[in-house]
Parts: C-alpha cells; structure tokens; sequence
C-alpha cells in the first residue's frame, strides 16, 4: 500500500543542475530550506488507473536537514493566499490526497545531493468528474530553541501540487464577474476584476491589461501575473494603474485566456472592461 | 571526396544519436527532464522576544529585561522610556492610555546571518536591520505562501511585518501590507524584492510582540510558537 522511496544519488540533469546553480548563488548565508522539483505535477487519469510518479528534494548550500514528508490539502484565498489543511485531508470535497500513497517517513537530506521520492496515485472505481488535488509537502525541522525565553521558532515547508484530473470528464467554464476601479487612501488606483470557476476544472490564467487612449489607441499593455482558479474558486485581480499612464488614457480593459488542465483548453477567452476615471 | 562527406556525417549523426539515446536512458531513469523546480529558504531560525535571567518571570517593573513596564504615564511614554534597555530602532509602535496600554517591541535577539544579495532592497545598509528573509526560488511561472502556526504565547500577539528597519528606525514596507498577525499572514509577489536573479524573491521579515502591559502577561521562561512559511507553485 505505501510506497515510498528515498535514494540520495546525484539524479539531476546537467540543466537543472545549472540553473539552480545560478539561481542560489546568494544562498550562502541560508540557514535552513527545502526544494522540489517539479513543484506540480498534472495527471489525467480514468476512474481505477493508478500510476507511480517521482519527486526530487533538495536544498543547496544547507543542510543537513530532516525533512519530513506529509499529504496536506491546499487551497488559494481571492487575493491569492495559500490556505493549508494538515488534518482530514481527504474530508475535503475535492481532495485527491485518499488516492495518493507517499511514505512519511523523515528524510535525511544533505545539501546538494537531492533525494528522489516516489509515490503512488490510485484512483477508485467510483463515479468522478473534473480536477481534483492535494499536494505533497516537504518540511524543515525547527531548529532546537537556542535562548530561555519567548521565541517564534521559523520553519520552512515547500509542496508538491498533485492535480489528478478525470479524463473524458472536463468542462472548463469561467466568468469575469465585474471590473472596476479602486482608489486607496494613498491616491493609487487599482483595477478589480474578479474570475469565478463555473466549470468543474482548475484553470491557470494568464492575460492582459489595456488602457486604451480616447482615440481607441492601445497606450499601454500591462501582463497579468499568472493565477490559478481551482474549482468553486474565485480569483481576485487587483491590478496598480501605471502611474505614467498618459493623460488620455479613457478605459481600462481586461483579457483573460484560461487554461485548463495539462495545457488542456479552458474555455472561451474572458474580456471586461472599465471607464477611467 | 563528396560521398566521403557524407559517410562521414551519417557516421556523427549515428554517434549523436547514440549519446543522446545514452543521455536519454541515463536521466529517465529517474525523470528530470521536468524543469521546474521550486524551493523556500530563509536565514532565520529563531526569533528571541524575551530572555529573563534566572528564569523568572516578566515581571512588570521598571527597565524589567524584556524591554517592557508599566506606569501610570500614557502609553506611547512608556513604550518610549521601556527602550531604555533597547535600541531605541526596535520599538515599532506604541498606542493607547494608561487604561489600555499595548506596546510593541521587535526581538531583542535573533538568529540570523547577513541579509542575501538583493537589488532594489540597497537602502537596507550595514544598519538597517530585518530578523531575517524568507528566500523564495521557483522557475515554474508564479509562487504562492502561506503560514501555519503551532503554539502559541501567553499574552502576546506576535506580528510580521515583510519589511525592514532603516537608518532612521523607519519600518519600511515595499508593498504597504503592514503588520500582520503571525497566526494569519499572507504574503503575496508584491511583497518581495528582486534579487540580482530573475527567479529568486525576498521577503524581509521584521516580527513583533504586541503585549497588553496591564494584563501582567505571565510569560514563562521557555514559552515557544512554530511558524511554518510555505511555498509552492501551484
């Protein structure tokens, strides 16, 4: 029933390995981490298939380290926040952490030399449709308390998004529910456009937004930053107005192009737009 | 000489294959050809608040070692006078009367190194001071946060800030999120700073104590909370 698997070997592509390099050469001072790759990965399967896939741990510069393994249940605010569920994981109406099987047993990683982690993903026979998920998370232990006193011992925690979508079963729908404009106490001016799942699938967006001149001109374009709408999510955008937006600038329009699982198609192009003003 | 060229570069494209094929089977034996990672790392361990000698309790009484006391003075004056066994840049706040008096103070010590190479972050020089940065590296297009906290401190609301102190004891805040409850925080890609590499992020994090001084908060010699970050790519 469980799998598991821990093997410290030098498993890294040269790539990969050269792009962390790159990337952490400011982690000398580091005292503590943990990394994943790939941090997500997107199954689609049918109802009985089970399939075995693997993970790298690692953390450059530190270490060693005890990581511990676990299986948590996540899911992300309007505003983009990481909401964690540690406990009942599998209580949660679209929760695939019953089917995925991962040992929890403590790892010992030592730094740069990572640590593959298999794990298996069995779904039931039963009746599913569209995306479920939950996620594998790989923790630091809490250093032991130096001082006798008041402390905040700080830890770090990184996950592995496991999406396991039903294949034959997808129906990608979203809707921009309204676009407006906020102005906060400072003066800044914020567009607000909020995207609702409709569908019974997760969807990665990704889009533009256009301020367009009185003379129907595009005076500028400002890229969305990518977010992920699960299923019965909601994604908030609240998007700064360029300061050195031009005078003429007269609406502000938003186009989304969601995304569905696997790079999967995820439904018509989602477009709003607002009066400045 | 033609036909000659063209044994030739059959004869390097068969080898090519070859070693590729080689390469190939050597990495899929495990799957790297993914490539994306995502990682978190910070340079913070412990965030000390409060070190009481002999293991006493914090006693409320003038200059007490954890930085705080009450008095009849109104409450901004008292979390004034209480840095008088602080540096005066940790006190981050102070409100209230004398009825309800809160101060806030920042760690008196810290587990930390030197702060990370960052750009955009220079005005935090050799005495501007954060307790420590979250580092946050992912190639795979975006990241998100969130915290969980084991335990808690009797008393005492601790608070983070994604911020540092500068030169003129400022807190300052990139993003304007301000102080957070710890138990609650979430920090979102506007609150980090760029790093000299595109797929590195920081987070400062300046933590504070927010303590009610009239409630006599019976702080213990060893009273400890877990603050988890964590980061994925979604």
């Amino acid at each position: 029933m469980v799998t598991l698997v821990h093997s410290a070997q030098p498993v890294f592509g040269k790539r990969l390995a050269v792009l962390i390099t790159a990337a952490y050469v400011s982690l000398a001072f580091a005292s503590q981490g943990v990394a994943v790759a790939p941090p997500r990965l997107e199954l689609v399967m049918q109802p009985g298939d089970m399939a075995t896939r693997e993970v790298a741990v690692f953390a450059h510069g530190v270490g060693p380290q005890t990581i511990e393994p676990s299986l948590v249940f996540w899911e992300l605010g309007p505003d983009n926040q990481l909401i964690i569920f540690e406990k009942n994981v599998s209580s949660y109406p679209f929760s695939a952490a019953n089917w995925i099987k991962v040992s929890h047993d403590p790892i010992s990683l030592k730094p740069d030399a990572p640590v593959s982690v298999k794990f298996d993903v069995s779904l039931p026979s039963a009746h599913l449709k569209g995306s479920y998920w939950a996620a594998i998370a790989f923790s630091t232990r809490p250093q032991p308390s130096k001082y006798q006193g008041v402390s905040v011992l700080v830890n770090t925690r990184v996950l592995s998004v496991v999406y396991v979508t039903i294949q034959g079963t997808e129906k990608p729908a979203s809707e921009l529910q309204g676009i407006s404009i906020e102005t906060d106490e400072s003066g800044k001016k914020f567009v607000i456009a909020d995207v609702v799942n409709k569908g019974n699938v997760y969807l990665r967006l990704n889009g533009e937004l256009r301020f367009v001149n009185a003379k129907g001109e595009i005076a500028k374009r400002v890229p969305l930053p990518e977010r992920v709408l699960l299923r019965d999510g909601l994604v908030r955008y609240r998007l700064q107005v360029p300061a050195d937006l031009p005078e003429d600038v007269v609406l502000a329009a938003i186009e989304i192009q969601p995304q569905g699982p696997a790079k999967s198609y995820g439904g018509p192009p989602l477009y709003g737009e607002v009066t400045m003003p | 000489m033609m036909k000659k060229a063209i044994k030739l570069l059959v004869l390097a494209g068969a080898l090519l294959s070859v070693g590729a094929m080689a390469q190939y089977s050597k990495n899929t034996a495990f799957n790297f050809y993914f490539p994306q990672y995502a990682a978190i790392y910070t340079n913070v361990t412990q965030v000390d608040f409060f070190n009481p000698t002999n293991g006493t309790k914090g006693a409320l009484s003038d200059n007490n070692v954890s930085g705080y006391y009450a008095s009849s003075a109104d409450g901004i004056v008292d979390c004034i006078d209480a840095a008088t066994s602080l540096p005066s840049s940790y006190i981050v706040g102070g409100s209230g009367s004398s009825a309800n008096l809160s101060c806030a103070f920042a760690p008196n010590a810290v587990t930390k190194d030197q702060g990370f190479s960052v750009s955009g972050y220079s005005n935090a020089s050799s005495t501007a001071d954060t307790d420590g940065e979250l580092l946050i590296i992912t190639n795979a297009g975006h990241y998100v946060t969130g915290v969980s906290v084991t335990g808690n401190i009797s008393d005492a609301t601790i608070n983070v800030i994604p911020g540092y102190v500068d030169n003129s004891a400022n807190v300052q805040d990139k993003n304007g999120t301000g102080a957070q409850n710890v138990t609650s925080a979430s920090f979102t890609e506007n609150d980090a700073y760029n790093t000299d590499y595109t797929f590195a992020k920081v987070i400062p994090l300046l933590f504070y104590a927010s303590v009610n001084v009239l409630n006599t908060p019976e702080i213990t010699s060893a009273e400890s909370m877990t603050v988890t970050w964590t980061m994925t790519s979604p």
